[in-house]
């Protein structure tokens, strides 16, 4: 067991501490406000800076899964840009929802599930950041 | 039926699509890749890795900041 093997759990624990508190305080802003765009950009930054850490020791992903259809998910990429494109030069927005009014609705006035958002956000890119 | 119902059974629809095709994967002798194993491929590459991260990045900025 080395150092870095001792000291993994330690820091995931200290990952998930610091992207609860950033999530908690994402919960608490509001958009274009200084607050937002401040506690958004700390968690880019750390994101960024995961990945420029590994970039030199990182390895290609394993992918256990090779020869899986990749067709459906393309189809359903393909349907949701496209659903998305016609809700967005349709309009109005209160009949036709983009993504990102649909995201404004379920936020409005629900601090908790933006806090919930953003912690999922951190997570996806934790899972993204090649080690 | 009105345009915003129809909208929004539309988005229902796509989610369930979502689900139903992430449950699917997961499957034993499944045939359709995982979302996972998606995004592997995708990043497989270095080019693929930066274009997700700053797809990350964008994603979080939009919804959080915007």
């Amino acid at each position: 067991m080395n150092a870095l093997t001792l000291r993994r759990p330690a820091l995931v624990a200290a990952a998930t501490v610091a992207a609860a508190g950033l999530s908690a305080w994402a919960a608490l802003t509001d958009p274009f406000t200084a607050g937002a765009d401040t506690v958004t950009a700390i968690a880019i930054a750390l994101g960024a800076a995961a990945a420029v850490a590994g970039w030199r020791t990182m390895t290609a992903p394993v992918l256990a899964t090779e020869g899986r259809a990749l067709w459906p998910w393309a189809a359903l990429i393909g349907l949701v840009v496209a659903w998305e494109l016609v809700s967005f030069f349709l309009g109005p927005r209160v009949d036709h929802p983009t993504i990102s009014s649909l995201y404004d609705a379920a936020t409005h006035g629900a601090r908790a599930v933006k806090g919930l958002l953003f912690f999922a956000w951190m997570c996806l890119g934790s899972f993204l950041v090649r080690r | 039926m009105t345009a915003q119902i129809a909208s929004d059974a539309t988005w229902a629809a796509l989610a369930a699509l979502t689900l139903a095709l992430v449950v699917a994967a997961h499957l034993p002798r499944s045939r359709v890749e995982r979302l996972s194993g998606l995004l592997h491929r995708i990043e497989a590459g270095r080019v693929g890795y930066v274009a997700v991260l700053v797809g990350w990045m964008w994603l979080g900025w939009h919804f959080f900041a915007r």
